[in-house]
Order: structure tokens, then C-alpha cells, then sequence
């Protein structure tokens, strides 16, 4: 298992639905909109490290995601 | 109750032993050390921003610990 943090600047206007959506996407153990240099925190729960990649494509490609940055865990 | 998000620069090395620290916090939910712009994440719950405020005061004054930032759920 690995333990990884994305970070999102998103559209205003979509932040509900980007919550939404991840919080139903296999794998994102905790998501909450926030205060602060970003809109959205999604933290999430790989079993390989090879689905991070695959993950962190299909979390960016929501509507209304603009940027993402990515913390995994060591 | 509401969650943050902690991250956390650490001097080189020190990651490991401020992680140990931060696990005996009480309502931390995850910390795990991390490749990438910062070295340490915290999922905290708390019941109040004055608890959020002491507990990152706290955070900081761990030996090792350099700088944090904190995004605070908001609730839409």
C-alpha cells in the first residue's frame, strides 16, 4: 500500500461536483474542499505504486480541475 | 468536526523522527513522509480553530520541523 496526497487548484464553480465525484473514485480514502493556496485535497490509498500515475491522470482529467500537485508517500 | 491538511518542511533528515512525534498527537488521522514539495502530510481532525491553532503552534516547535502550511476544510 501507498499512502499519496493530491492537491488541486480548481474551478470555483466546480469544486462541489470535482468533491463529488472523487469521493466516489476507488482508491481516494479522504477528499474536503479548502481555504488556502489550494481548492481541493484528495488523500488516497494505492495498492501498487505503478496506479499512481493512472490515478493522478483520471483525478487532473475531472471537469474543473485546472492544476494538480502530487505528494507520495516513502 | 472539521479536517486540515498539515505539510511540513523538515530539515534534511529529521522527517522520520517528527513523523514518530506527530503520531502521538491526538485526532492526527494519517501522517505519512512524502517525496515532493514537502516532506511530511497530517490529516487532523479538530473541534475548533483555537484547537487547530494550538496544534499546529505544536507542530512547529518539533525539532527538525522548518515551515508548515495549513488548508482547513471548508464547508460548502
Amino acid at each position: 500500500m501507498a499512502q499519496m496526497l493530491v492537491l488541486m487548484h480548481a474551478e470555483k464553480v466546480s469544486v462541489l461536483d470535482i468533491v463529488k465525484n472523487l469521493s466516489k473514485m476507488p482508491y481516494v480514502v479522504d477528499v474536503f474542499p479548502t481555504f488556502g493556496r489550494f481548492d481541493v485535497v484528495a488523500f488516497c490509498s494505492v495498492e501498487k505504486r505503478d496506479d499512481v500515475g493512472a490515478l493522478v491522470k483520471r483525478i487532473a482529467s475531472l471537469q474543473g480541475v485546472l492544476k494538480t500537485e502530487t505528494l507520495v508517500e516513502i | 468536526m472539521v479536517l486540515a491538511c498539515i505539510m511540513i518542511h523538515c530539515k534534511p533528515g529529521t522527517a522520520p523522527e517528527v513523523m514518530e512525534t506527530i503520531k502521538s498527537i491526538k485526532s492526527v488521522r494519517r501522517v505519512f513522509e512524502t517525496l515532493g514539495a514537502y516532506d511530511v502530510v497530517v490529516e487532523y481532525e479538530f473541534p475548533s480553530l483555537e484547537k487547530l491553532g494550538i496544534t499546529v503552534y505544536e507542530i512547529a516547535r518539533i525539532n527538525g520541523v522548518i515551515a508548515t502550511e495549513t488548508l482547513i476544510e471548508t464547508i460548502m
